[in-house]
């Protein structure tokens, strides 16, 4: 691939034709160097705008603000913030990037830099990194600010994995909006068209209850697909703009690049509804038969099989003879989540003697499960209900609610030996439930 | 280095033909381009800077053709346009880094020791730590002078860079333009003839996208040597005599006012047969108008 050379004072190549001066119109050779020069410059130039300040700020007290304690755990804390850096820091991503991405037509810089040898490939992605450095930096802030709330007033020890997930998890939206706003304002050279993302956001956000999950980018099992649409949107407009701007190319046809956006877009969404049950776009023959069961007391429990927190496909036909106690919660319930507690104190009492406790997390957020289970050192199986999808109405957010009558969360459930329901409660507290477990494993009868 | 731009033409959207078959030969040296507003000078200074494609014709610089070996020209060139932003909340220094970047100076103490050459010779070392948010319109201009040097280029094109400064920041870049002009080629695009006169060693005047002269101060002064006259008149001749000869200057007198024409003496006898003339030594400033048949002037 192509040298790069370097211009310093009394060594400017003079030589012309020589093979070390060749150039390409698509010179694929970013310098490390240089872009994490670019991108440092980028990075302390965002961080003195009153602007960036500004969005620290709101997003810190709305952070603080959420994670004061009302029964939070730390594992909720970090859900919380992640859910408004899905919601705010997302938004504040797009407008910034958008505004980065034009700002030197703004400011009449663009001579002056493509004047310049560099490539337009570092210069774009120095860009780009910087600015995604600061945003990621108010992702920091949220979660230093979340953490201190739920240390400071809830007493509870801090988790760190929960803090490192919850980076993670709110990385993407940032990630997929700050793609999204800087390449289409760079392919249009308008802030204007970066905005449009917003848009398409809000109608995921709003529409939740209509729309396929598929189109949430901020859900963690959507990120195979939208990391990939994102780093090939910015590669389309890194093309677009080198050649619409900097080169003696025509301008590359831009309904080519929508034709194939759109086309990506599409095959993202055969993938993953080939993959979950997503009713706009997909029914699971599986989850469908797990709906058209019902849970009633003396009866057989409704079977499932569902991913656990390493991904295996687990059901109660995995533990035959065991009793089974099975817990429905959900982060955005948060009360529910106590019942991980009462799930984990019956492993720890009962496991060797049969008693097998489940977790079944209800929500749209594939990770939630895993990473609450992870954080709070559960042994257990702790699922993923994988047909949920969001809804007012609880009993209609997954074929499983159907089948468990979910109306409240969290639901408990404990079945005998020979998987019969023999107790249903909604209650979180331990001591209403360990009473009825330890009955049932003496074979004493209790009232469901 | 030698500059060929070779019968380039530019047409714009909408037919505006800004170029129109433009042929000069550039050397070392600073060469002046002069030429009113819209005259051209941008349209041919963004081509030669590899910024805009030309609709035919061709530029090559030491060999280069600007439209195929783009990467190799922006190696050789140092280019201030005439209009530029700079990033206000980056101080003079940490600018000048950022653009060293852009010049591939991947080297933390090559560039730091680069950034510091420029902002010596364009005396600006002491405002290095001060943001460009708040420099000057004087300030701001040396400074692009500053980022268009970083790469000591073998060309440097600046276009306008007095316009809109006051008279001591305008010397001061004159100045700064003649003790950078030693050993390479500088391209000066101006309207204002005394930025010419002060720093260029040749000439090239574009009007309405085409070449009307290009040569030396003396070449041009010579097309009107002999022909220069000052004479006092009444104000209320002025119009009278703006209808008949060519005014290059109006200055104020005791008794009126004072004007500078462009004309040979039997024209000025047959003309203004009263009116007596004093012959004066001509003015690049009397030549350029001479040669724009007063459109310079308006």
């Amino acid at each position: 691939m192509a040298d790069r050379d370097r211009a310093v004072p009394g060594d400017v190549p003079g030589k012309p034709h020589s093979p070390r001066t060749q150039s390409s119109t698509l010179d694929f050779v970013p310098a490390g160097g240089a872009v994490w020069g670019i991108a440092r410059h980028e990075f302390s130039m965002g961080s003195r705008s009153p602007v960036f300040w500004a969005a620290l700020a709101v997003c810190g007290t709305l952070v603080f603000r959420e994670c004061l304690p009302d029964g939070t755990t730390a594992s909720l804390a970090a859900y919380r913030i992640d859910k408004w850096s899905a919601m705010i820091l997302s938004f504040i991503t797009l407008f910034w990037m958008a505004s980065v991405a034009s700002r030197d037509t703004w400011i009449h810089t663009e001579d002056i830099l493509f004047a310049k040898p560099q490539t337009t490939e570092v210069l774009v992605l120095g860009r780009f990194l910087g600015n995604l450095g600061l945003m990621l930096a108010i992702l920091v802030d949220e979660i230093i600010v979340g953490a201190f709330a739920h240390i400071a007033f809830a007493g509870t020890p801090p988790v760190v994995l929960a803090y490192y997930h919850a980076f993670w998890r709110g990385a993407l939206p940032v990630f997929v909006m700050a793609s999204v706003g800087y390449s289409f304002s760079l392919i249009f050279a308008t802030p204007v068209a970066g905005m449009v993302a917003a848009v398409y956001y809000l109608a995921v956000l709003g529409g939740r209850d209509y729309i396929s999950r598929i189109f949430n980018f901020s859900l963690t099992q959507n990120a195979p697909i939208f990391l990939p649409l994102a780093v090939a949107l910015l590669a389309v407009s890194l093309i677009v703009y080198k050649r619409d701007r900097r080169t003696r190319c025509a301008p590359l046809s831009l309904s080519l690049v929508i034709l194939a956006g759109a086309f990506l877009s599409v095959r993202s969404a055969v993938g993953i509804a080939g993959t979950s049950h997503d009713e706009p776009m997909f029914r699971n023959p599986m989850l469908e038969a797990m709906g058209s069961q019902s849970l009633q007391p003396d009866m057989r429990c409704p079977g499932f099989t569902l991913p656990n927190q390493k991904g295996r496909w687990t059901g109660l036909r995995d533990f035959p003879g065991d009793m089974f106690v099975i817990g429905l919660w959900s982060p955005e319930a948060p009360v529910s989540v106590q019942v991980l507690d009462t799930l984990k104190q019956i492993d720890e009492m009962f496991g060797n003697q049969g008693v097998r406790s489940i977790g079944i997390c209800i929500g749209e957020e594939h990770s939630t499960a895993r990473d609450f289970g992870s954080e709070n050192g559960d042994r257990f199986p702790m699922l993923t209900d994988i047909g949920a999808r969001a809804s007012i109405d609880l009993q209609q957010s997954s074929p499983l609610a159907m089948a468990f009558g979910v109306a409240y969360l969290p639901k408990l459930v404990i079945t005998d030996r020979q998987r019969i329901v023999r107790f249903i409660t909604n209650s979180v507290a331990s001591e209403a439930v360990i009473p009825q477990v330890e009955a049932l494993v003496k074979g004493i009868p209790v009232q469901p | 280095m030698q500059i060929v731009i070779d019968h380039l033409v530019k047409t714009y959207e909408g037919g505006i033909r800004a170029l129109d078959g433009v042929q000069m030969q550039i050397g070392d040296g600073v060469f002046g381009l002069l030429g009113p507003n819209g005259s051209g000078k941008t349209t041919l200074m963004r081509i030669i800077a590899t910024l805009l494609e030309p609709t035919s014709g061709a530029v090559s610089i030491d060999g280069n053709d600007v439209r195929r070996r783009q990467s190799d020209v922006r190696k050789l060139l140092g280019y201030l346009p005439q209009e530029f932003g700079l990033y206000p909340s980056l101080t003079a220094w940490e600018f000048l880094d950022y653009m060293a970047l852009l010049y591939n100076v991947e080297d933390t103490r090559q560039r730091e020791r680069i950034v510091n050459e420029s902002l010596e010779r364009t005396n600006l070392t002491h405002l290095r730590d001060r943001k460009v948010g708040t420099f000057s319109g004087g300030m701001k201009q040396r400074l692009g002078i500053a980022q268009a040097i970083l790469n000591s280029p073998k060309l440097l094109i600046v276009d306008e860079p007095t316009s809109g400064l006051d008279p001591e920041e305008r010397i001061r870049i004159r100045s700064l333009l003649a003790e950078l002009g030693g050993d390479r080629v500088i391209i000066l695009s101006t309207h204002i003839v005394a930025d010419i006169e002060a720093v260029a060693d040749s000439i090239g005047v574009l009007h309405l996208g085409k070449v009307k002269f290009q040569g030396t101060h003396e070449e041009l002064l010579r097309s009107i040597a002999g022909k220069t006259w000052q004479i006092e008149v009444e104000r209320e001749e002025l119009r009278q005599i703006k209808e008949k000869l060519q005014i290059t200057g109006v200055f104020r007198s005791i008794g009126g006012v004072e004007i500078r024409v462009v004309a040979a003496s039997s024209e000025l006898g047959g003309s203004l047969p009263h009116i007596r003339a004093r012959q004066v030594e001509p003015t690049l400033e009397d030549a350029y108008i001479h040669l724009m048949g007063g459109s310079a002037v308006g």
